[in-house]
């Protein structure tokens, strides 16, 4: 998935250079919210069906992310590709004298999706962007097991993987230094729920219930805002080489 | 172009990383420590195990508290079976084994109910284990005679028991004179006595035939050889002097019976004989005492001689008291009391009396205490040792210095019945207590051994229960019973005579339930022995010798006279044998059957 991600990548830089004058690198570090209702409810019934009273000590909280956006820049309009990646978990525990267990919940996802931004005050420094951007996320899914019994040491993992949409609202506020923009951001993101695949059969649970990943949540958090002028850029880089 | 390339690398980096959950939930439970007790059972034995072939074994294991989950049996170190339930059997087969002591052990997996995680994965255990000794002995060997004894009118073989679990059963061989007969077939191995009733002298071999599954194998032979049938009473009815004789119930070459006198077989001295095996009463015209008779058996190739030799009782009871599983007869004279020792024909321990006016109560049946005492006084002794003694006034037990002692009965656990002159006491002589207090006054009282009933005899007769501080009446008959006792060794049977009915009877105190004398039907008893239910009664008949006594049992006619010098007025009973109590008298012998 990265390398077609960085293939479309590659792809809209060769054609932003071509045609535009202006090309924007959005980097953005954050925090995301996950509701990961789906994972919770497999976390309770994990809980249930063990013979110890074990508790979920981690569960999916709000974790660090990226996201990377190229832009072209259009009159007031900036539009362009966004590539982000989340990562969020959980784990359910229990230990006493005699040995542990542990269930980690591990789930990541990266996305890519077109995204649209627009300045709407152009004239000051500080700059105030809308967005708005509609990704397909992949989100790879792991559960490790581990017991740990006396002496006795038994662990496995299982993956699964789930596709679906996201959908992504916010605003973007940047202070910019001639060609570098600092500032922060808020935002929500809407996930439809993806379905877990386990080597492209819909995971079910024993009771029948599936399972889903839900990315649904607050983001927020700082960014560098690149700008460059590609032709200018090509010339200094011509005078650097020569 | 650098810095394009630089951000692709750097957002390719950052997105390989991953969550790391973190946290741990430690939960605070105790280690369990101590191993449960644990109950083992194998074939309901601690002791080594004998096994010859293919054995079943039982087994059940048990602990209070835990959860057995898996049993597991080891023989000889090697697992041989595995189960989940706490009892069920096996199987094992010694074959591949030789003779020798081996290991069996029954390990026990149970769980802590700590609650912890080992614990809920049947992970962390209890083990128990208890180990028995097998002797696998797969030799077989038959039993052998022991001993063979004369017994009343029988014989009495002995063998080894058969130890071994394989056991089938014993058969039990007699042969005479080159007759074999299978006499018993047994199949309980714990016997290992049987009596020859039929046997009637000379030389019998007897054998034993061990079988166990699979085999048999005959005994050593062992020989007995006796002079049978024997005297076994002399009598007089109608002025004839009749010799019984041991019944024969069997014989294949008898010819007949002949009596001589004194040992001989002199013509002269021949008094009578008998051609029917059936008949066992010789008559004849006199008879002697201390005179030895010989009857002889005789069959075409031996005569089986016997003899009998008729004597005088060598001891006189005056005021006296038994107990039946004591060699001793208590008496009262020359101001003492004494032990009378039966077997040693002597006195051996004796005590001087309160006073003159003390007299002889009663001895518990067994063993316990022996109760005398005067007017105001009751004392109480160790049959075995007179010097430990207990002594009662009539305030300890009447709480009334002006009441007196009349009567008492004791139990064999110590319960004391106690007639006074107004008022009736069961007390209890260990705890020193009074159970019940009546202010009634009652003449004559038997308390049961166990100490469970009370018969109290007046000119009605009523038995009661003794239920804690109570009397409860359960039968009451409406004349006066005579020569009433409770039998000292089957519990709670009361033997009476019910002159009504003329009959004795036997009565189950639990379940009223009466044997009655079918035969005996006694005009004149006079004494009752409660073990065995031989009646002695008066016959009317009278010679010069003296006054003459049938003795009968319970149930069975047994139309035997014998013959005493004097009047006998006072009895006791002692093991069978009748001893006279008053004045000059004859040991009695009470025949065999």
């Amino acid at each position: 998935m990265n390398r077609k991600i960085l293939l479309i990548l590659v792809c809209f830089i060769t054609f932003a250079n071509t045609l535009s004058a202006q090309l924007c690198f959005n980097l953005k570090l954050g925090k995301g919210t996950y509701e990961m209702d789906g994972l919770k409810d497999f976390n309770s019934k994990i809980i249930n069906s063990l013979p110890v009273s074990a508790k979920v000590v981690d569960n999916f909280p709000k974790a660090n992310y990226w996201d990377g956006s190229i832009l072209y820049e259009y009159k007031k309009l900036y539009v362009g590709v966004n590539l982000s990646h989340h990562t969020t978990g959980s784990r359910i525990s229990y230990i006493d004298y005699s040995g542990s267990l542990k269930y980690d919940q591990i789930v990541t996802s990266n996305s890519f999706g077109p995204i649209m931004k627009l300045n709407i005050k152009t004239n000051s420094k500080l700059k105030f962007y809308p967005y708005i951007g509609l990704n397909i996320i992949n989100t790879k899914y792991r559960l490790d097991e581990e017991l740990i019994v006396s002496n006795q040491h038994s662990s496995k993992s299982t993956d699964l993987d789930a596709t679906s949409l996201l959908f992504n609202l916010g605003i973007e506020t940047v202070y910019s230094f001639n060609w570098v923009g600092f500032g922060f951001y808020a935002g929500y993101s809407k996930n439809n729920q993806g379905k877990l695949y386990l080597d492209n059969e819909e995971a079910v649970l024993e009771d029948g219930d599936k399972v889903y990943t839900d990315w649904t949540g607050f983001r927020y958090g700082l960014s560098i805002f690149f700008e460059f002028d590609l032709k200018n850029c090509r010339k200094n880089n011509t005078i650097i080489s020569e | 172009m650098k810095y394009i390339q630089l951000a692709i690398l750097l957002f390719t980096l950052l997105a390989c990383n991953e969550y790391n959950p973190q946290g741990d939930y430690d939960v605070e439970i105790r280690k369990p420590t101590n191993p449960p007790s644990t109950t083992f059972n194998l074939n309901d034995t601690d002791g080594p195990i004998i096994m010859c072939r293919t054995m079943d074994f039982t087994y059940s294991v048990s602990n209070p508290n835990n959860e057995i989950f898996l049993v597991e049996i080891y023989f000889n170190n090697s697992l041989a079976y595995t189960t989940t339930s706490t009892y069920g059997s096996f199987g094992i087969n010694p074959q591949g084994y030789a003779n020798g002591s081996y290991q069996l052990e029954l390990k026990v997996y149970s769980k802590t109910k700590s609650g912890s995680l080992a614990d809920k994965l049947n992970a962390e255990v209890y083990v128990t284990s208890k180990k028995w000794e097998v002797i696998v002995d797969k030799n077989f060997y038959p039993v052998q005679i022991t001993s063979i004894k004369t017994g009343s009118g029988m014989l009495m073989i002995t063998w080894d028991k058969y130890t071994k679990p394989d056991f089938s059963k014993y058969e039990f061989y007699r042969v005479h004179k080159g007759w074999t007969a299978k006499l018993y077939t047994i199949t309980d191995p714990n016997i290992t006595t049987k009596n020859d009733y039929t046997y009637m002298g000379g030389q019998s071999d007897y054998y034993i035939k061990t079988y166990n599954v699979s085999e048999s194998k005959v005994s050593d032979t062992k020989s007995f050889v006796d002079s049978y049938p024997r005297i076994v009473d002399i009598g007089e009815r109608y002025g004839m002097i009749k010799i019984f004789i041991s019944k024969l119930k069997y014989y294949e070459n008898f010819r007949y019976y002949v009596l001589y006198k004194d040992n001989t077989n002199d013509l002269y001295n021949r008094l009578g004989e008998t051609h029917n095996v059936n008949d066992t009463v010789i008559n004849t015209q006199s008879l002697a005492f201390g005179k030895t008779y010989k009857l002889i058996l005789r069959i075409p190739d031996e005569d089986l001689t016997s003899f009998m030799t008729i004597g005088k009782a060598s001891k006189t009871f005056s005021k006296a008291i038994a107990t039946e599983s004591l060699d001793y007869i208590f008496q009262m004279k020359d101001n003492h009391v004494y032990r009378y020792s039966i077997s040693q024909k002597k006195a051996v321990d004796s005590l001087e009396l309160l006073n003159a006016n003390t007299d002889l109560f009663a001895a518990s049946l067994n063993y316990m205490y022996l109760s005398f005492g005067n007017l105001s006084v009751l004392q109480l002794l160790n049959p075995l040792d007179f010097n430990q003694k207990t002594t009662f006034t009539s305030n300890d037990i009447f709480g009334d210095n002006s009441d007196n002692f009349k009567m008492v009965s004791i139990s064999n656990n110590g319960i004391a019945a106690i007639c006074g002159s107004k008022s009736f006491v069961v007390y209890d002589l260990f705890n020193k207590n009074i159970i019940l207090k009546q202010d009634i006054v009652k003449t004559f009282v038997k308390i049961s051994p166990d100490g469970k009933y009370l018969v109290d005899v007046g000119n009605s007769t009523v038995l009661y229960e003794l239920n804690g501080t109570s009397l409860i009446e359960i039968k009451q008959w409406t004349e006066k019973l005579t020569l009433i006792d409770f039998n000292p060794k089957i519990l709670n049977e009361l033997i009476y005579y019910q002159p009504s009915e003329s009959k004795i009877n036997k009565m189950d105190c639990t379940s009223l339930s009466i044997t009655q004398s079918t035969s005996a039907s006694p005009k004149y008893p006079i004494a009752v022995d409660p073990i065995t239910g031989l009646v002695l009664h008066d016959n009317p008949y009278q010679d010069e010798v003296g006054k003459r006594y049938d003795v009968s049992e319970l149930g069975i006619s047994y139309p035997l006279i014998h013959i005493s010098a004097v009047d006998m007025n006072n009895f006791i009973f002692h093991n069978s044998t009748i001893y006279s109590s008053m004045g000059y008298s004859l040991k009695l012998t009470v025949p065999n059957k």
